[in-house]
């Protein structure tokens, strides 16, 4: 299916010059199978060629049952909440009847996507990789993108925030993902001149002599610190940091289609934003700044610049006050009248339908598709409003994953857990689940 | 064992706590836990829970007190920079101002569970810190080895030698790294330019040895290593004591000045260091700007007022909480902290009990009380009833509460841990629902419904709902009301398991007495303090700051404390 481009931020996202100099072949998928996923043999396995994009969007606080799941088994008919999402219905695919595995109440956002265990609001963070990582890895492998993954938030949870403060992320590398919050800072570190075009070096490009250089020292630094584990392990952290920038510059360069020029959605916050972290967190800006960080993330996709990235959008557990109506605090209005609840995470699927809008235009990756064929949002609350139980948390997948996915139903997961979804989601970006989560899963959702 | 923390494990594990932290449903600020110091039995002495060590945490740099009383050093650390102090660093350095350069662009700097940003096990360096320090690090080289600059930085540079690329690097260098450069690292850098000066320009090397500089551990990193002093401990060398001195006393970098005293190794004693700590703070009589700064950004992150700008109360119930009161406000509880701690030079006991606060028009306009007009803040005596000192700010009052209507809990949690540093367990995987506010009921009594009715529920929150109730006569936009939905208010509450045991109180004046005169609250504060200025969580901070916490118990001024703090033997030495 193709779709042609059908609003102007969809155009903006996409305008200039795409190279197709390293157009990628499409799979061409189109079979629909029975089950969840569309079958698994050697006949409609991925090729390294395909280029499929993964998004990872929890849904804070989650939702009640009734509000979120279709009246039936068709998801076409939709839900209060998900209404938003009709024009792109039959690429939904509901989950119902999840669990956490090992996690409850809003810590368990630690979990939901890591498959850690995480017991407790002071419980250590998890230390295995979450399922956005590991499909960044698999990429990295088979066909490298010029960033692994990509790490967005709209006042996402933070040192200010309630649940632990600093034990708060959701993504796990297998130490916590940073996220960028401030969209004019990620516009500017993803498109802007420190990122696409470097500050030109005179001459050769002596960046791994700069590395080496700080490596000397930070061994210097080990030689002076034995018995200061704390200290030391830090310094391995760095020491591990730079390594990684130093295979990514051996590496040759990635080219992808440049698409270049201003977003109006980050224009319109630059005065206000630029340079001034802070500002990002402030409330009557959080409208516009997940306006703009759809975009962000909507054109690292549609580029290829990364095809995975993840979006914080709020936080679970804290009264965020959400532009609806008078605006209503978010955490404190799980906790009361569900129609009111429904309505704000309905907003949330405003957003929602903007990044779906945004990414359904030509694949310059694969002709003939689009980058929303071409993709999955696996979304997923952590625990119930109400009673904050993570038994029965709210699920939805986005897309259909090159074909991989049977989209347009209701799946019922007979209890079955996160780790199962996210296992499904790695077989279908063929990714071995062994070392994915606290415990193995083998299983599939079918 | 502590009477408190008894009291605190049997109701936690009694009732599993299973309640609502607030009676809103909201769940304990800050997800409160860990081994708080508590208070002991015995007025006027204060001990900490004994350390647990618990394998699933990773190390870490913090101490574990085996007693806030007896006075002990800290570990060996590495503090990596916030993003502030090296946008600092970097500005000082190569005197650029927002319009030549716009900062650095890096991951936010993460919190501890004080609310800090600054915190030694928090602050690390990983992947994308590292990646937005390397490009942060190319954009400013270019500015560097531009010829504006370079020409500035090093006038040498027209002759493009080798001893001008020495003079260049270990002239950035001693700034950057705020100690002289050693030999294996200039060597390196001459080796640099050797290799690059083979096929490139002096400039080329500029660029590519400001890239280097601009990423190396010595920048990033405060370092607190010290050498064996051959006793088992570690000597912080002049240089890491002037960088300690200059960071918590000014935010930013050592002067040339300070680094001058580092050379002359004018920093080994208490004495010097203490004499170069009161030379940062004040300018005469004058306390400087910068240290006013530090100051009141540790107020900001110790009472979480960094939401105020974020608050929103119900149209109908607060019409006049707009954003120009919240603005005030913020500036009104600035002015007074300023007041108490740095103009009037007070104690603990000052801040909780000063009777004044300050007030422009907009606030004189909103509360009802003081004759200020325009944007000019003026001192005001508050009113009868209208409480005193840091609890009866506006500000504070309205963080802590929701929109509706006030948070007992939330006040209360407030004063237990900030204040009292008392341990509070953490809210329980699933609680229930709450009545929502009506028109019949007060806070109070919705509070009790949910909270008192319910055994599990009531054993944790006694600890927090007691001391809000004081505070109710404060409404959720931060103002006196005499009455609550026309039924009377009870403002009476307990103080539970204080040294002077549990304490009765009435209204939020006697709150702020009751506190001030509580040896335990004294402690508290130095320890969030001292966690602050040295970047430590606050249990481990204490027993590193005893001696100057005995002192302010005793009733020196918490600017003398802060002072102290560099006299302290964790200043100059490590384990």
């Amino acid at each position: 299916m193709k779709r042609s481009f059908n609003s102007e931020h969809a155009k903006q996202l996409v305008r200039s010059q795409i190279s197709r100099r390293r157009l990628l072949q499409a799979a061409g998928l189109t079979a629909v199978a029975p089950a969840f996923l569309t079958g698994g043999g050697p006949a409609i396995a991925q090729t390294a060629g395909q280029p499929l994009r993964l998004v990872c969007w929890p849904l804070m606080n989650g939702a009640e049952a009734q509000f979120f799941y279709p009246g039936g088994g068709d998801a076409s008919v939709l839900s209060t909440i998900t209404e938003p999402l009709r024009k792109y219905a039959s690429l939904a695919t509901f989950v119902r009847g999840l669990k956490v595995d090992g996690a409850e109440n809003h810590f368990a956002v630690r979990a939901t996507y890591s498959g850690g265990s995480v017991s407790s609001y002071d419980s250590p963070d998890p230390t295995v990789k979450s399922v956005d990582q590991l499909i960044g890895d698999s990429i990295a492998a088979k066909a490298a993108t010029p960033l692994k993954s990509v790490h967005l938030g709209a006042i996402p949870a933070d040192s200010i925030q309630y649940y632990k403060q600093g034990r708060n992320k959701f993504f796990y590398a297998p130490t916590p993902v940073d996220y960028e919050a401030n969209p004019v800072t990620a516009f500017d570190r993803l498109f802007g001149d420190s990122a696409v075009t470097q500050p030109k070096p005179m001459g050769s490009d002596y960046t791994t002599d700069t590395l080496d250089l700080v490596g000397a020292e930070l061994g210097e630094l080990d030689a002076r610190l034995v018995g200061a584990q704390s200290e030391l392990n830090k310094l391995q952290l760095h020491k591990d940091s730079l390594a990684s920038l130093r295979a990514a510059g051996m590496k040759p360069p990635v080219t992808t289609p440049v698409i270049t020029g201003p977003l109006a959605s980050v224009e319109k916050l630059r005065a206000s934003l630029q340079g001034k972290t802070g500002e990002a967190y402030k409330y009557s800006y959080f409208s516009d700044i997940f306006d703009a960080q759809v975009d962000n993330l909507a054109r690292v996709l549609i580029s290829g610049m990364s095809r995975v990235a993840t979006l914080q959008a709020g936080s679970a557990d804290n009264d965020l006050i959400v532009p609806v109506g008078q605006g209503y605090p978010h955490h404190l209005t799980s906790h009361g009248d569900q129609p009111t609840f429904s309505k704000l995470q309905n907003w949330y699927f405003g957003k929602m339908a903007r990044l779906l809008e945004a990414l359904d235009v030509d694949d310059p990756l694969a002709p003939g598709a689009t980058v929303l064929d071409n993709t999955v949002v696996v979304v997923i609350g952590e625990c119930l409003p109400y009673s904050h139980s993570s038994n029965g948390v709210p699920a939805v997948l986005l897309g259909k994953l090159g074909g991989k996915i049977r989209t347009g139903g209701v799946i019922d997961a007979k209890g079955a857990s996160n780790k199962t979804l996210m296992s499904s989601i790695l077989k279908a970006f063929e990714v071995d689940p062994a070392h994915f989560g606290a415990t193995t899963i083998t299983g599939v959702l079918t | 064992m502590s009477r408190l923390y008894w009291l605190l494990v049997v109701a936690g594990a009694a009732s599993g706590c299973n309640a609502y932290i607030d009676g809103t449903g909201e769940k304990a600020p800050g997800g409160p836990g860990g081994s708080n110091p508590v208070v002991s039995g015995t007025a006027g002495t204060t001990s900490t829970t004994p350390p647990v060590v618990d394998p699933n945490q990773p190390p870490t740099a913090q101490v574990a007190c085996a007693s806030a009383d007896t006075q002990t050093i800290g570990h060996r650390a590495l503090r990596r920079l916030t993003n502030a102090e090296l946008e600092t660093s970097i500005r000082a350095t190569f005197g650029l101002d927002a319009a030549a350069w716009t900062g650095v662009n890096l991951p936010s700097d993460a919190g501890s569970h004080d609310g800090f940003t600054n915190n030694v096990d928090s602050l690390t360096v990983g992947p994308d810190y590292a990646k937005g320090t390397l490009d942060g690090a190319k954009k400013l080289a270019s500015l560097i080895s531009g010829d504006a600059l370079l020409t500035k930085l090093a006038p040498c540079s027209s002759a493009a030698d080798r001893a001008c690329a020495e003079t260049f690097v270990s002239s950035l260098g001693a700034k950057l790294y705020r100690r002289p450069l050693s030999g294996n690292e200039k060597t390196r850098y001459l080796a640099l330019y050797d290799k690059i000066t083979a096929k490139e320009d002096f400039k080329s090397f500029a660029y590519w040895a400001a890239t280097a500089l601009l990423q190396s551990p010595h920048l990033i990193y405060r370092s607190e290593v010290g050498e064996p002093d051959g006793s088992g401990h570690f000597k912080l060398s002049a240089y890491e004591i002037a960088t300690e001195l200059s960071f918590a006393f000014t935010g930013g970098p050592p002067s040339a000045a300070l680094t001058e005293l580092a050379a002359a190794n004018q920093l080994s004693t208490p004495e010097q260091i203490e004499a170069a700590a009161r030379g940062l703070v004040f300018d005469g009589q004058t306390v400087k700007p910068a240290f006013r700064d530090v100051v009141l950004h540790f107020a900001n992150q110790w009472l979480g007022l960094a939401g105020l700008s974020n608050i929103k109360k119900d149209a109908t119930l607060y019409p006049d909480f707009s954003s120009e009161v919240q603005e005030s406000m913020a500036e009104e509880t600035r002015r007074f902290f300023s007041s108490v701690v740095l103009e009037e030079q007070g104690n603990v006991q000052s801040i909780l009990t000063a009777p004044y606060t300050y007030v422009d028009g907009a606030l004189a306009k909103y509360y009802g009380f003081g004759t200020a007009s325009g944007v000019d803040f003026a001192r005001v005596t508050r009113p009868a009833n209208w409480g005193v000192g840091l609890l009866a700010q506006g500000s504070l009052l309205a963080v802590q509460a929701n929109g509706l209507t006030t948070s007992p809990t939330r006040r209360g949690y407030l004063v237990r841990t900030k204040l009292l540093c008392g341990a509070v367990p953490p809210p329980p995987a699933v609680v229930g629902a709450i009545p929502e506010p009506t028109a019949t009921q007060t806070t109070r009594q919705r509070y009790e419904i949910v909270h008192e009715a319910n055994p599990s529920c009531g054993g944790c929150h006694a600890l927090m709902d007691h001391i809000g109730f004081a505070l109710e006569h404060l409404d959720s936009a931060g103002r006196y009301r005499e009455t609550e939905n026309t039924f009377p208010i009870d403002d009476t509450g307990t103080v539970s398991g204080t040294t002077a045991g549990d304490v009765k109180i009435k209204g939020a004046s006697e709150l702020a007495t009751t506190l001030a005169n509580l040896p335990e609250v004294s402690d508290c504060v130095s320890s969030y303090v001292a966690a602050y200025a040295l970047g430590l969580n606050h249990e481990s901070a204490a027993c590193l700051v005893s001696n100057a916490a005995r002192e302010l118990r005793g009733g020196k001024s918490l600017l003398d404390f802060y002072v102290g703090i560099a006299r302290s033997e964790h200043f100059r030495q490590r384990r």
